[in-house]
């Protein structure tokens, strides 16, 4: 059933990294999801780059909605990249989540750093998770391991075409 | 129509499989998110019930009706005026520049805030200030057509001019004190701003004051105290949750020129 001219190892690399970041995601959405007293006021309010944006949307008439987006984003985008649908806009979306979470809390020289696991200088694990799905996105790591195949019936089977 | 029905007839039972393989992991995930927040929870509940605390909540105002309160300021400074906004009084030229605040920074939510307080049901009747420019600013701003503020130039002219029920402190330390008891004394309920006095002779003074007109309710404005925090750590402490508590030390910090009370002088003073 390969689609592609990838070996098998290329393959099962892509998509145990597609695997791996939905698993992220998905955990964090629903911790947040389960957690009423969460929100991430305190992690917008606390940016350390474009402040008066992430301080704008952590206002009181703002932060529900981000709260609420920001679970559902990660959750769809947990599952998409999980059970293999949709993979290139979830790969979209969290691309764009972390791309917020990264410019709220860039490693910049010069900024305030905040608590962290690692040391960190311009790059950190947001910007690398960043990067590994742009390659999610490039790759076509839809066509095994994923309902996607379902609907992607055509593509999967040139040769009966 | 063969293609449409043909999808489980070419592909394999492995091929599906391998298809369906993320909605597991999906499930184990999910599942484990949802148990740990819960459990967390659920573990927070279990101590506090366990060790009986309970989050106490500050006890809710009591009924708004009757008569209002009538009420004297002594002493409208930076703090005096701070207070009569907290009991819903603002003067015009605070609600002037907080209009004009709110108007150029939507996230100045102060006017809001304070035009969304309670009704507290009382009324400024007199003020006594030494500074024309503070006790003109409560008569102007204050006063209305049916309640005109009127002003004392001595506190004890103030409290036994029989139109006030209460009087609000707010004057320099060592005022706090001879205020207080003469209020008291004059048989009008006292909020005085802390510290309560400036000696210790003082205090026992104050104590037999309020102790010998029973009918006379007397405060002094810590307010962290009526806060849900502090009424759930005076809780664990009265149950000996942790057991006997033989020291407690706190510090506070106020380096600057507005910790140190270090203000402008107004160039009318």
């Amino acid at each position: 059933m390969k689609s592609n001219e990838f070996s098998s190892g290329q393959n099962n690399s892509l998509i145990l990294l597609r695997i791996l970041i939905g698993w992220h995601f998905l955990y964090e959405g629903v911790l947040k999801l389960y957690n009423p007293a969460w929100t991430s006021k305190g992690y917008l309010l606390s940016a350390s780059f474009f402040k008066p944006f992430f301080v704008w949307i952590s206002g009181d008439s703002m932060i529900g909605v981000v709260d609420t987006l920001n679970i559902v984003g990660l959750i769809a985008v947990g599952v998409g990249l999980l059970v293999g649908f949709k993979i290139k806009w979830a790969s979209v979306g969290g691309i764009l989540l972390l791309a917020m979470y990264y410019l709220a809390h860039p490693p910049f020289p010069g900024l305030e750093q905040g608590p962290a696991e690692g040391s960190y200088w311009i790059v950190n694990k947001n910007l690398i998770e960043l990067a590994a799905l742009l390659v999610l996105y490039q790759f076509p790591v839809y066509t095994s391991f994923g309902i996607e195949r379902f609907f992607n019936r055509k593509k999967a089977e040139p040769a009966n075409g | 129509m063969k293609n449409e029905d043909s999808i489980f007839n070419r592909w394999s039972r492995r091929d599906m499989l391998k298809s369906l393989a993320g909605i597991p992991v999906l499930g184990t995930v999910w599942f484990a998110g949802a148990k740990l927040t819960g459990s967390a929870m659920q573990e927070k509940e279990f101590l506090l019930e366990t060790l009986n605390i309970k989050a106490a909540a500050p006890p809710a105002s009591g009924p708004m009706s009757g008569a209002p309160v009538r009420l004297g300021i002594i002493g409208f400074g930076i703090r005096g005026e701070q207070l009569c906004r907290a009991l819903g009084f603002a003067t015009k030229e605070w609600l002037a520049s907080m209009k004009e605040s709110s108007e150029n920074n939507p996230n100045d939510t102060r006017l809001k805030e304070f035009l969304d307080q309670e009704n507290l049901n009382l009324k400024i009747t007199a003020v006594c200030d030494v500074f024309d420019v503070n006790a003109d600013r409560v008569i102007n701003s204050f006063s209305t057509p049916e309640n005109k503020v009127t002003r004392y130039t001595t506190h004890k002219e103030l409290v036994a001019s029989g139109q006030v029920d209460a009087v609000i402190i707010a004057t320099p330390d060592h005022w706090h004190a001879p205020m207080a008891i003469d209020a008291i004394n004059a048989g009008v309920h006292v909020y005085v701003e802390k510290p309560m006095t400036h000696s210790i002779s003082e205090t026992y003074a104050l104590r037999d004051a309020v102790r010998s007109n029973d009918k006379i309710v007397f405060q002094v404005g810590h307010q962290h105290r009526q806060t849900q925090s502090f009424l759930t750590a005076m809780d664990i402490i009265n149950k000996k949750t942790l057991g006997h508590i033989s020291l407690i030390t706190t510090n506070t910090n106020r380096n600057d020129d507005n910790g140190a009370w270090q203000y402008d002088i107004h160039e009318k003073a």
